[in-house]
Formats: structure tokens, C-alpha cells, sequence
């Protein structure tokens, strides 16, 4: 999955966004590949969200390109790029919480790329569900759910637009070690049926063990890529995590 | 077994059929009281005032109550419509209930391009645009003739309009009714309906799933002045005079607010609720304490009650009655297809 002939769905290059006097990505580039499962770390401040919305296109860069495949989608608007097969998952979870989990994904199947309608969308909606393990749950409010499920909940309404591409912006943090591990193999299996990976994390565990490359940013910039073994020896990024000391 | 939670349980297209029914037989009914009662010209006054505000709350319900976009400004919607009538009827001396379709597109129009700024704005600030919208177009109502040097509105004089017959207007009246309680229904049953309901909870969170939220919601506005245009029409041809600070007022926009949300915003019959309580209410008042003020005084403590105790209008009473209300107040505020 992750050697250096697979293809490149999304790149990046030079991508800058600045908010007035504030460079928070300052010149990245990047390279998402067919079907890996691609982790974004670095330390906070580092600049992973804002490159993250400049990826989803929610953000148009200051400078440089971010390409889906070749087509610019920097600035393009959420729901476009949606519809071209990249689609995000928020880091504070909104479902919309006066609907039914079913209605939720149901929003997804209609809005999203699968252009099936009546019965052929409901079917897809249970399929989704079924994935995801909310189908038990499927006319419970979404504001009800657990964080767990409202999690799982946010990934089963990405899936159901049916992206190429799917970006997780810190999907397993804030859950236990069971509800993790739960999260952990709903990602292998989303990955498992063709679906490319872009994850932001803060749990350490969930992103090493997953990805196939890493990037580590600070300070707006990339200061390593690698498979989790190569960043983890990464004299500069154990720099940026733990100080001057801890590398002298 | 609660009826609202039974009826919830249906299939879909069984609540579309059924409502479809209710709305047939409602206006097979409401068609018949000048026939039945030619001589009750009080109950034919109240009937068209009701089914006018329902007309007119249903509309704004489908941008207010379905895609969550408070507008405090659709008097200039219905106002644009009555002008537009009057006008043609005035100046042209068109039929008033051809020019229908006319006022209804004038005013989707103009939605359009009042909405495509305003619409951009959040909640609070959306609201509050739509106030100086509705006032800004009084404004150019008054002044229009003065400024372009033309005879068209007649300023703050207003149009005095021929006479017209009012069974006719009252046919005309059913039968918007029906086309607008048809449409809502429609709309929060399909992909419209689920899309604005999704922008109603969350924008962002719409746009990332691939709802193309700005064009929905420019889409409900069109729609929701479309019927609101022609509630204008059927007023210009009932009332036969026009003038700018009745038709473009701020207390037309604030009833246009308090109907849905007494009867239950976002819910199809809950406008429908509300403007029956709202007709029979300033009706009854009026005639028996002879004070305008009253009912609008009643009618404040009624919504002051309601948003502190009930939230889903009239409709959550009726299920909270039922026994069953957690239930509904988390399920059907919107979204849900409780009171469908």
C-alpha cells in the first residue's frame, strides 16, 4: 500500500495560509497516496487543522496548490469538493442532533455521490449503519448517543457520500482504550475496502499503529515523513515533542 | 397508542397520502362554505383570514421552521406580491387572480436578490438583516413614485383598488391553501426537506456531506416568498385598497414569526395551528374588549408561555397530552418525523 510507485490522489505543494500576521502552514507540500492511511501529528500550534481545512478545501491557501487528483480543489468549498470524493470528518463531532442516526447518514447517501435515491438509499443507508455497528441505534437521536457512537456516527455520514478519500480529524481521541481499539478497526476496515485515509491525531497509539507514512509538522512546517518506525527514531521530532534536552 | 406516534410510524409514503387526503377534504370543505352559507359573511371574513395566515406561516415556515433561517422580514415578500397585483389591476386593469403567478414570481425574485447577501449571514445576524430588509423595502414602496417620477404605488397614499368579487377570492384562497400545504408537505417529506433540515442543525457540518447549502437555502427563500407573493395578491383582491405601512409592516413579519412557533416551527401543521389560534383569537378580542392592543398584548404572553414551557407550539401540546412528550420534544423539534 504505501511503496513509492502507488499513485498520488492528493498533493500539496507550497501550501501556505496565513491569517493576518500568522503563518500557520508556511510552505508544505505533500503527498497522499492511493489507498494508504496517511497520519498528520506534530505539536499544538503545529498547523495540522488548518492544513487539514486547506486539504477539505473549507480553506483556500495563501499560496500553493492542493490538488484531488490532479484538479484544484484549494477554496472550493466544502460541498464541491464532496462531490469530487474528498470528504472530512469534524474534530468536535456534529451530527445534526434533533435527527435520527438514520436520517443523519441518510443526509450522506442523498448529498453525496452515490446519486441513489428511495428504497436503493435506504438500503445503503443499513449498509452504512451495518459497517459503522450503529445499526442497533438507527432511530436514536444523535444527540443521545454516547461520544463513541456520535463519533462513529460522524465517520458512518462521510462514508455514506461515498468518498475516495476520507479525512479524520482526531477521531479516536477522547475514548477509552475498548471504544479506541473499536475505532481502530473501523478505520482498517474502511482502508480494507479501498477508501484512502488522511488522519490527524493526538492519540499516539491509534496513529502509529495504523499508518502506513507520517508526517510530523511544527511551527506551520514539515519537519519529517516517514513509516511510523522512521518517525518515531526522528531526532527532529522527538525535538519538537520533547525539547532540546531530550535529543542532546 | 398516542395517534402523533402511531401516524409517525407509518411509512413514508403512507404520511404523504394520508396528509395529502386531509389536505384534499380540508379544501373540498372550505370550498363549500359560500355555497353552504352565502349569507355568513363573518365566518367567510374569518375563513379567509385564517387560510390567508396559513398560507402565509406555512411559507415563511419552509425557510424559518425547516432550514432554521429566522426571517423577520417577510412582509416585503407579501407586500411585493400585493403591489404587484395592484399595480396591474390599477394601472392595467388586470384581473386581480390572473396576476397569481405574477406577484409569486415578483416576489421570489426579489427574494433572490435580497437573499444572496442576507443569506450569507448566521442566526441573530441573518434576523436582524431581514428587519432592515423588510423596512427598506417599505421604504421604496412609499417613495418609489417620488424617486423614479412614475404612478405606480401611489406612496403613502396607497391604492384604492376596484371592487372584486369575494367568492371568487375565497376559491382563489382555498385553492392556494391546498397548493401550499401540498408543497410543504412535499418539501419535508423528500431531499429538500432533509437537506434544509440538516442546514437547520448544523451548516457546516451540511457542507461537508455535499449539501450545497447556500443554493438550498436561496432555493427555500424563492419558494417561501413565492407563496408569500401571492398570499398578496389574494389581500389586494379581497381588501381592494393597499397601502405601504399595512403591507410592508413589521408587525405583518413578527405574526408571520409567532404563528409557526405557537403552532410548531418546523412541523407542517403546526402553521396551520398558529394561524387558527392567531384569525380566531384577534377576532374574538377585537369584538369583545373593542381595544386593538389586546390581542397582540394576549398574543405575546401566549409565546412568552410557549418558549418557556413548550417549545414545539401547539403541536408538542397535543402530543404532551398524549403522554408521551420527552419523546416528542427530543424527536420531533425538527428533523424528526414525529409531527410530520
Amino acid at each position: 500500500m504505501s511503496d513509492a510507485t502507488a499513485t498520488p490522489i492528493l498533493t500539496g505543494r507550497g501550501v501556505t495560509k496565513r491569517f493576518g500576521g500568522l503563518v500557520a502552514v508556511n510552505g508544505v507540500d505533500f503527498e497522499v497516496r492511493q489507498g494508504e492511511i496517511f497520519g498528520l501529528i506534530g505539536p499544538n500550534g503545529a498547523g495540522k487543522t488548518t492544513l487539514f481545512r486547506v486539504m477539505s478545501g473549507v480553506y483556500a491557501p495563501t499560496a500553493g496548490s492542493v490538488r484531488l487528483r490532479g484538479r484544484e480543489i484549494g477554496g472550493l468549498g466544502a460541498h464541491r469538493v464532496c462531490a469530487l470524493g474528498l470528504v472530512t470528518t469534524h474534530q468536535l463531532v456534529r451530527p445534526f442532533a434533533e435527527m435520527t442516526v438514520h436520517r443523519n447518514v441518510l443526509v450522506g447517501v442523498l448529498y453525496g455521490r452515490s446519486g441513489l435515491r428511495g428504497a436503493q438509499a435506504e438500503a445503503e443507508v443499513e449498509r452504512v449503519l451495518e459497517t459503522t455497528q450503529l445499526t442497533p441505534h438507527r432511530t436514536t437521536l444523535a444527540r443521545s448517543l454516547t461520544l463513541a457512537r456520535r463519533k462513529r456516527l460522524e465517520v458512518a455520514r462521510a462514508l455514506a457520500t461515498r468518498p475516495d478519500i476520507l479525512l479524520l480529524d482526531e477521531v479516536a481521541s477522547g475514548l477509552n482504550r475498548t471504544e479506541g481499539a473499536q475505532m481502530i478497526a473501523l478505520i482498517r476496515d474502511i482502508r480494507a475496502s479501498g477508501i484512502t485515509i488522511v488522519m490527524v491525531e493526538h492519540v499516539m497509539r491509534a496513529i502509529m499503529s495504523l499508518s502506513d507514512r507520517i508526517m510530523v509538522m511544527d511551527l506551520g512546517r514539515t519537519i519529517a515523513v516517514g513509516s511510523p518506525a522512521e518517525i518515531a527514531q526522528d531526532a527532529r521530532v522527538i525535538k519538537a515533542y520533547l525539547g532540546e534536552r531530550a535529543v542532546s | 397508542m398516542n395517534p402523533i406516534r402511531a401516524f409517525a410510524r407509518l411509512p413514508r409514503a403512507t404520511r404523504i397520502w394520508i396528509q395529502t387526503g386531509i389536505v384534499l377534504a380540508l379544501g373540498v370543505a372550505l370550498a363549500a362554505i359560500p355555497i353552504v352559507a352565502p349569507e355568513e359573511f363573518n365566518l367567510q371574513r374569518l375563513a379567509f383570514f385564517v387560510l390567508w395566515y396559513a398560507i402565509l406561516a406555512s411559507a415563511w415556515n419552509i425557510v424559518g421552521g425547516y432550514a432554521g433561517q429566522i426571517s423577520f422580514g417577510h412582509s416585503a415578500f407579501l407586500g411585493m406580491g400585493a403591489y404587484t397585483t395592484g399595480i396591474f389591476w390599477y394601472t392595467l386593469g388586470w384581473d386581480p387572480l390572473l396576476t397569481l403567478p405574477i406577484a409569486g414570481l415578483v416576489a421570489a425574485a426579489y427574494s433572490v436578490l435580497v437573499g444572496a447577501p442576507t443569506l450569507r449571514l448566521r442566526g441573530p445576524y441573518f434576523a436582524i438583516a431581514t428587519i432592515g430588509v423588510g423596512e427598506a423595502t417599505r421604504l421604496l414602496a412609499v417613495n418609489f413614485d417620488d424617486v423614479f417620477g412614475v404612478e405606480l404605488t401611489h406612496g403613502v397614499t396607497g391604492l384604492s383598488l376596484p371592487a372584486y368579487d369575494p367568492v371568487l377570492v375565497h376559491y382563489a384562497t382555498v385553492g392556494l391553501f391546498v397548493v401550499t400545504m401540498l408543497t410543504t408537505i412535499g418539501i419535508r417529506a423528500g431531499r429538500f426537506g432533509l437537506g434544509l433540515f440538516a442546514i437547520n442543525m448544523d451548516r457546516d457540518a451540511a457542507e461537508t456531506v455535499g449539501v450545497p447549502t447556500a443554493r438550498l437555502q436561496i432555493i427555500a427563500l424563492a419558494v417561501s416568498a413565492f407563496f408569500a407573493g401571492m398570499a398578496g395578491t389574494l389581500y389586494a383582491a379581497r381588501q381592494e385598497f393597499l397601502d405601504p405601512s399595512t403591507m410592508f409592516s413589521f408587525s405583518i413579519s413578527i405574526a408571520l414569526v409567532l404563528m409557526p412557533v405557537v403552532g410548531g416551527v418546523g412541523t407542517v401543521w403546526g402553521p396551520v395551528f398558529g394561524a387558527l389560534l392567531y384569525a380566531y383569537v384577534q377576532d374574538q378580542i377585537t369584538s369583545l374588549v373593542n381595544n386593538p392592543y389586546v390581542p397582540s398584548l394576549l398574543y405575546g404572553l401566549i409565546l412568552v408561555a410557549i418558549v418557556l414551557f413548550e417549545p414545539l407550539g401547539v403541536a408538542g401540546v397535543i402530543d404532551r397530552v398524549s403522554g408521551r412528550a420527552r419523546r416528542l420534544l427530543r424527536g420531533g423539534a425538527a428533523g424528526g418525523d414525529v409531527v410530520a
